[in-house]
Formats: C-alpha cells, structure tokens, sequence
C-alpha cells in the first residue's frame, strides 16, 4: 500500500477561521464563510473570545469621533496650479515604435552581419518547430494523480460543504445519485464546488440535485447553486 | 460621504450630484477643471480623514492629498470600474501616497515621546465598575468603559507601524473586505488576513499597558 506524503505545510483551520473574525465582526464575509465562521464558533470557546473583542473594536472606531480633514485656504487652487507645472503628458513626444527603431538599427548595419542573423533567426524558428511539433502529437490525453490541470465538465455548479461527519462512501453515493463530480475543492473553508450536468433541462437538474443534498442534512451542511460565469 | 458640496449654487450641486462616478472619471481624464472641482469635493474629505488617521498630522495629509490628487488627474483613464469600486481604487493611491510621505518625513518610534503614555486608568475603571454594578469582569464588550477604551485605542493606535495602522483602519474603521483591502494596500490576501492578525495582537499587547488587559487575554 502507497501512503501519501507532503511537504507542504497544512494550514490550520482553527487559525484560517480566527483571520476571518475581523471580516465576521464588521459584517464583510460572503454567506459561505460566514456559514464556516459560526460552524467554528460553535465549538471554540477562544474564537468567541476573539469575536467579542473584534466587535468591541468595531463599535469603538464606529463610535469615535471621526478624524476630519478640511481642505486649507486655497488647497485646490493651489493644487490647479501644480498642474500647471506638470511636463506635458509622456504621450505628447512618443519613442518611435520597435518596429521602427529595429528597422533604424538595421540600416545601419552592414550587409553581411545583417543575412548572418537572418540566417540565424531562421535557424532558431526552426528549431523551436522541430522541437514543438512532436510534443504536440504525444500530449496525452488522459490524466494522472499528478495531473495539475482541472478537468472542465459542463453543467451547473454547485457550492457544497459536506458534514465532517460524512464518510467518503456516504459522500460518493450522494454524488452518483445527482450524477455529480466534484471539480473544485476543498477550500480552506471546506467548500468543494460540485458540477451536475444538466444536459436539455439544466435548471431541472440543479434544483433536482440540490433537493437531494438538502434532504441529506446529515451528510450535507451548505448547498447553493453558483452563478453562471 | 458621497454627497458633494459645491459652492455654485443649489441648482449645479443637483447636477453634479447627479453625475456618476464613472462619468466623472471620464471627464476628469479629458482634463475637464470643472470635473476636477467637482471630484475633488466629492471625494477630498473622505480622502484626507483616511490619510489623517494614517499620518496624524494635518500638513502631511494637505501634502499627501496634493501628491494623491495629481496623480488622479494624470491617471484618471485608468480607472475601471468593472476591476472594483472608485473610492476603493482611490484608496489604494491614498495609501501609497500616504505611506510615501511618512518615509519622506523620516517617522520614527523615537518621535514620539515616551511621556506621552496615558494614566493608568485601573483606578478609574474599577470606581465606574462599582458604580455601575452591572459590568462583568471577564467580558470585553461589557468591562470596557467607551470613553477610557477609546483614549487607549488612539494611544495604541499612534504606535502601531503604519502597516499595522493602516489595515486596522481599514477593517474596522471603514469596513472593507479583505479583497478591498488587498487592492488597496497591494499585497495578497493571505498577507492581508496575517497582517490583520498580527496586528490585533500588537493592538492588544498596546491595550493592555493601559488596563485593558481583556484584550491581551487571546491566543497568540
């Protein structure tokens, strides 16, 4: 049996939910994290500790006299006159294009040395063909484990966070009976994005498919559909 | 925040205040002086009460706000508002411009004079505690005492890095989002989301040499 290891270091999730609090407290986190932040509050007594002095400060620097800078005397007359002074936009006295400065180099450079790197030039676009164009044919077309590249399978996406308590069996029966993969994920919130192919009716489809992961509550804490790119 | 204020009369503060921000870039970057007015008004003062919590000192924001203005009138095409909101990308050229200034001015921690440490303010606290009678100990939103809490907040804050005070007031001052928050101070989230963190805990450690040791109570 292979096991799997990784030097990359794993990020914390108690420390990834505890940066967020700051953007929970002053009310700036998109449904998905804010789901994930109360999740995590639930059970750590420490981030409820952390929230309560997020919102001590929010209500702090709300209800703060607020800094306020009047313009002096004359600032903005002042400033139309620095614009005055400014050098005349960069774009009033343009550098010739490279096209026409390469084509100045080359007038005056001599003949031979001017074939000599078109011969040369020619040479290397050759090459880089030669080199290119095997690769091009033996691209493979399946994927390994270390395929870097996400498949793309049409369909509607789904955001899904599944229960920590649901098993991988669990999970994968769920998928086969929406006939969805999962194309995305885990963030470090545990957000995986879900694609459901929806074939002549997507729209039925997705509401089909998010009815069942509903109906899961157990295995399944968040579903929504995402937005259409 | 957004409504202009222009001296013209009534009649043109209407128009103008009708005029969207994009299509008061837009003029503005075909260097129309009456766009600019109308810009500058618009946006001048919401500007500068950033830049003055970030500088403190009047003079550098009128000469951060000049450096920030010129470079709105030179770069104004290049605002797009399908890439994020105006005054966010204004904010952005504030910060930079801000930060520039301070580097300029050669600010340092030794600038500031020891002795300007606040009281303590234990005694005073714990005679509105009893006072009171209704303050738990241990819950920082309850045992804090707003006037004493925001006069520590204001010494913390003057001795925070610029980094540090800048992100602080950006989350909790004007509450943007991290992603704001990233375009305007130009790093990556991740950063954004550390740098917020570290920050706190200095805030905190800052706090709790004034008595509000509540806050020093977190995880480091």
């Amino acid at each position: 049996m292979t096991t799997l290891s990784t030097d990359v270091p794993t990020i914390d999730p108690h420390q990834a939910i505890e940066e967020l609090l700051p953007w929970y407290a002053n009310g700036a986190l998109n449904p998905a994290e804010r789901i994930a932040v109360e999740q995590h509050l639930e059970r750590c007594s420490a981030c409820r500790l952390e929230l309560a002095q997020c919102r001590v400060l929010v209500t702090q620097f709300h209800d703060r006299a607020e800094a306020a800078w009047q313009p002096p005397a004359g600032h903005f007359d002042r400033l139309l006159a620095d614009i005055d002074r400014l050098p005349p936009p960069v774009s009033a006295n343009p550098p010739p294009p490279l096209r026409q400065r390469l084509l100045g180099w080359l007038r005056i450079t001599p003949s031979p040395v001017r074939w000599t790197l078109a011969l040369e030039s020619l040479a290397v676009a050759a090459l880089l063909l030669i080199v290119a164009m095997p690769l091009q044919r033996t691209l493979p077309d399946y994927e390994t484990l270390s395929s870097d590249a996400e498949p793309t399978v049409a369909g509607t996406r789904l955001r899904t966070v599944f229960a920590e308590s649901a098993t991988i069996g669990e999970i994968q029966q769920l998928l086969h009976s929406i006939d969805a993969a999962i194309v995305a994920g885990p963030t470090t919130l545990g957000v995986y994005t879900l694609v459901v192919p929806g074939g002549d009716r997507p729209a039925e489809a997705r509401d089909r498919a998010v009815a069942i992961l509903r109906a899961h509550a157990q295995q399944v804490r968040l579903v929504e559909p995402l937005e259409p790119h | 925040m957004d409504k202009p204020t222009v001296v013209a009369g009534p009649a043109t503060a209407a128009a103008d205040s009708a005029v969207s921000d994009f299509e008061l870039m837009r003029a503005v970057a075909s260097q129309d002086r009456n766009a600019f007015k109308t810009f500058y008004e618009r946006y001048a003062p919401r500007l500068g009460s950033y830049l003055l919590k970030l500088l403190k000192r009047p003079e550098r924001v009128d000469e951060a706000m000049n450096d920030v203005m010129l470079a709105v009138w030179q770069n104004a095409d290049r605002f797009d508002p399908a890439q994020g909101r105006l005054l966010t990308w204004l904010l952005g050229i504030a910060h930079h411009k801000g930060l520039k200034v301070l580097r300029q001015a050669g600010r340092s921690r030794a600038e500031i004079p020891f002795d300007t440490l606040p009281p303590p303010v234990v005694d005073e606290a714990e005679e509105r505690e009893d006072a009171s009678q209704a303050v738990a100990p241990h819950d920082p939103e309850r045992t804090v005492l707003g006037w004493e809490l925001g006069r520590a907040l204001t010494w913390a804050l003057d001795r925070l890095s610029p980094e540090h005070r800048a992100v602080i007031e950006l989350t909790f001052g004007e509450e943007r989002s991290y992603l704001e928050i990233a375009e305007i101070v130009g790093c990556p989230v991740n950063t954004v989301k550390t740098r917020v963190f570290h920050a706190r805990k200095r805030l905190a450690r800052l706090l709790a040499q004034c008595g509000h040791g509540d806050f020093a109570s977190a995880r480091e």
